[in-house]
């Protein structure tokens, strides 16, 4: 079976870790997520948003859930793992004193985790600070040298400056991104990793000027009554670049009727499932496709009429 | 009223200066009514039914002894476990001695596994170290038994080696074995973070009633075998602060153990301070309000600032670690203090565990910071561990009114493995630096950890007095300190250090009447056999409780 993705989001006190995970709980573009936090108090989750929540879990109506680590995050790990659906993706929220690297590690021991990727928030406006403070100013450096990707924070007027030094110290890549979005979108398209491949072959240790890819949404319309098993056949033939499918759509089953169908596609793996959820009528039939930028929107043919460019 | 009983010694060390010595102690109700000779207590005899009781005539009178920071949980888990050490352990079952080399780390193990009785469902050993018992591997261990899981647990308790049984037993999986860069699948040796896995699946086992309540029920026997009349739980909440306290009490009420156990819960109730420091304090705060005569509370508090020292994760200052590795913060920096400010201005007194020399720097800035914001006399701010530090920062505790609560077994166990691998000597052999703390005046007391330490007060005070590495070399003579002033760190400045002085600690007309018997004079012996001094018996609360040969 293939290893779940894992990211740690790494970063000092206050360095804005929650605010980036928060922003990528609001719209998580169709990924199921488990996020392991230490605190529910600074979740910051819109009401209706919220399935379901319990003492240690929020279950959202998107798919994805938080979970509190309480003091065992090894036991929180394996248990993230273990839910069902399985998540696509677990990122796991870093103290402000840990050593991510150590975490990383650590996560190796919950079965069906895949090697985690780092990602470190910088406060950039608190950076002189901090490089200057004797009591954290090794273990703030020690956050970004073992980054794979860098998220900068409350950026100011020398902050190019600032980063491209930090960037220096990130042996690890240390490649500069505003959203885990753009992480997952990089990690749910690498290349399965059977699990035994040392961690360098994960990602190539990066210098600071390569490009992170880009990926923009598009929209296809299915119209109401499209035929159930056409639509499963478009999905699975979607090519595999287009990483992520996420919609609903009112579809005609084999019997006849109509019903609600909440569909998603996410790597190999594709989901058409009947739903129950109230969707605004605008919505329905509004697929969401994402893809990488580079791969320009014209390569993609698909062999089904009603596909629409934006 | 009650009939006094007076029990007579050979010699009452009252550790009160103002009458040092006595030989005759007249006890009421659990009180001490005056101590003296038989001559200068006759006005009480005088007064109503009395006994004089001369069990002890023979032997040597001493306050009961405190330990002011042990951990009463962590020594549960792991007493039920078979001792195999590199150094000597007193335990119910006997005196452990060393074990050394592989070949009788080998056969004391397969003698032990022989031995075991198989009531519990997997044979643990606690005490393994490859420095003094070379490589031990999977392939040893099933050469031991291929049937009976068998559990090697590391003397830092972060790394194990299971042989096949046990890897069966606990359902290790095997995929994370093979890909996990801190588990040597071919060894079966889980180590750092690879530990943690094993340790997992051990844990219903050690957690388990069996388990956990044979660890308490021989726990109490090694605090009183100890010569102990109180100890602090000095991390209350570690695990989780109503399972340990329901837990702590039935034991008491069941076992009626003869010693009382002072609580200090951990003042940060979460992984990190996620709330307001405020918030964190009501909810603790609010937990206080419990207790009793044997397990009471008194204002105090703990907070943990660097790392551990056994696994060297205590913050040096410049220049560091030999290897250049850094040290580890339990608490950032700035949630310290801010965490810490609402005891300070509630007037609580702060533990705060602290191991090397730039953890210590942060601990002072914020006593200072404290004490510019709002001073206050008398507070008992105490650096527990005392690690490593410099003269000038000792200097500054004093400055500030810190006192200390030192392990100072660290330096007969790691000063010589830490000169030479991780700090380097000179600041390895002032490791524990109780000789600058008694030049600049800062009370002290000497704390077991347990079970990081033996829970041994004559043993710690044996360090303390002749600091001997595990070779036999004497480390950093001029921090020795005199055997008064280590019997002083066991006694009344302990209580001193629990803000208990004025009911324990010192023989004196109206504290407690909790002593401890000694065969032997501390003062008279030759200093390097201190820990060798037999307890005999305590009297807790004026009965007396003989410890088993």
């Amino acid at each position: 079976m293939d290893l779940i993705p894992c990211l740690v989001v790494s970063g000092y006190l206050g360095a804005g870790k929650t605010t980036l995970i928060n922003r990528f709980l609001a719209d998580p573009h169709g990924v199921r997520a488990v996020v392991l936090i230490n605190d529910f108090g600074k979740v910051n989750i819109d009401s209706h948003l919220i399935e379901n929540a319990s003492e240690n879990t929020i279950e959202l109506s998107n798919g994805c859930a938080c979970c509190s680590i309480g003091d065992n995050l090894l036991r929180a790990a394996h248990l993230a793992a273990q839910r069902q659906p399985r998540p696509d993706l677990i990122v796991v929220e870093a103290s402000g004193v840990a050593r991510p690297d150590r975490i990383a590690t650590l996560l190796l021991g919950a079965a069906g985790l895949a090697d985690a990727q780092i990602v470190t928030v910088v406060d950039v406006s608190q950076t002189r600070a901090a490089l200057a403070d004797k009591y954290i100013s090794h273990l703030f450096l020690h956050q970004i040298a073992v980054a794979h990707w860098l998220a900068p924070n409350r950026e100011t007027p020398d902050s190019d400056e600032l980063l491209h030094r930090l960037n220096g110290r990130a042996h690890n890549g240390g490649h500069r991104i505003k959203t885990l979005t753009q992480v997952m979108d990089k990690l749910l398209c690498l290349p399965k990793n059977d699990g035994r491949a040392p961690k360098a072959a994960m990602l190539a240790p990066g210098d600071d000027n390569q490009p992170v890819d880009e990926f923009a949404a598009q929209t296809v319309t299915i119209p109401d009554g499209t035929a159930h098993d056409i639509v499963t056949a478009w999905l699975s033939a979607l090519p595999e670049h287009i990483h992520r499918v996420k919609g609903f759509a009112r579809l005609c089953n084999s019997d006849g009727g109509l019903a609600l169908y909440s569909l998603s596609k996410t790597r190999a793996q594709v989901r058409l499932e009947l739903t129950t959820a109230s969707i605004p009528v605008d919505v329905v039939g509004q697929i969401v496709l994402i893809a990488p930028v580079s791969l320009g929107w014209d390569h993609l043919k698909f062999p089904i009429p009603w596909v629409s460019a934006p | 009223m009650s009939k006094i009983t007076v029990f007579t010694a050979q010699g009452i060390h009252t550790m009160d200066d103002t009458l040092p010595w006595a030989t005759a102690v007249a006890v009421r109700d659990g009180t001490i009514v005056e101590v003296g000779t038989l001559e200068t207590l006759q006005p009480w005899l005088d007064s109503g039914p009395y006994e004089i009781d001369n069990r002890f005539a023979d032997k040597f009178l001493m306050p009961g002894f405190i330990d002011p920071h042990l951990h009463p949980f962590v020594g549960a888990v792991l007493l039920p476990t078979t001792f195999i050490t590199a150094f000597e352990w007193d335990l119910p079952s006997g005196r452990v001695a060393p074990t050394r080399g592989r070949v009788a780390y080998l056969q004391a193990l397969s003698h032990a596994v022989t031995q075991d009785s198989g009531e519990l469902p997997i044979f643990v050993t606690w005490g393994y170290h490859p420095i003094w018992h070379g490589e031990i591997t999977r392939q040893d261990l099933n050469a031991i038994s291929a049937n009976r899981p068998i559990v090697v647990w590391h003397r830092s308790f972060h790394e194990v080696i299971l042989n096949d049984a046990a890897i069966e037993f606990l359902a290790i999986d095997r995929d994370v074995m093979a890909r996990h860069p801190q588990i040597d699948d071919a060894r079966g040796r889980f180590f750092e973070m690879g530990g943690m896995v094993a340790l997992e699946a051990l844990k219903p086992i050690l957690f388990a009633p069996d388990w956990f309540g044979q660890g308490l029920g021989q726990l109490h026997k090694i605090v009183h075998q100890g010569g102990h009349t109180t100890v602090a739980d000095l991390a209350w909440g570690m695990f989780d602060y109503e399972m340990e306290w329901s837990v702590s009490q039935n034991s008491f009420a069941t076992e009626q153990p003869p010693y009382r156990m002072m609580v200090v819960p951990r003042g940060l109730p979460d992984a990190e301070l996620t709330g307001s420091a405020q918030d964190a304090f009501d909810r603790v705060h609010a937990l206080t309000d419990r207790g009793n005569d044997r397990m009471f509370l008194n204002k105090n508090v703990k907070f943990f600032a660097d790392g551990a020292f056994f696994s060297q994760l205590m913050q040096m200052d410049a220049p560091g670690y030999i290897d250049g590795h850094y040290g580890e913060w339990m608490t950032a920096p700035q949630q310290l203090r801010d965490i810490m400010r609402p005891y300070w201005m509630a007037g609580y007194g702060i533990h705060v565990h602290c191991t090397g020399d730039l953890g210590m720097d942060l601990v002072l800035d914020i006593l200072a910071q404290f004490q510019d914001e709002k001073p206050r006399f008398d507070h008992r701010f105490t650096v527990e561990h005392f690690g490593v530090a410099t003269s000038e920062q000792v200097r500054r505790l004093a400055a500030l009114g810190g006192i200390v609560s030192a392990n100072v077994y660290y330096l007969h166990e790691l000063g010589e493995a830490y000169w030479k691998h991780a700090i380097g000597h000179e600041r390895a052999v002032h490791m524990g630096r109780l000789g600058t703390l008694k030049r600049h005046n800062v009370p002290f007391a000497l704390h077991s950890d347990f079970t990081m330490a033996p829970a041994q007060p004559l043993r710690n005070a044996w360090v303390a007095v002749n600091r001997l590495g595990e070779s036999g070399a004497v480390l950093g003579p001029n921090e020795r300190i005199s055997v008064h002033d280590a019997m002083r760190a066991i006694t009344i400045d302990a209580a001193f250090v629990l803000g208990q002085e004025d009911s324990i600690g010192s023989i004196r007309a109206g504290k407690r009447a909790d002593f401890t018997v000694l065969d032997a004079d501390p003062y008279s012996v030759d200093p390097l056999t201190l820990k060798d001094v037999r307890v005999h018996a305590t009297i807790f609360a004026g009965q007396p409780h003989v410890v088993a040969d």
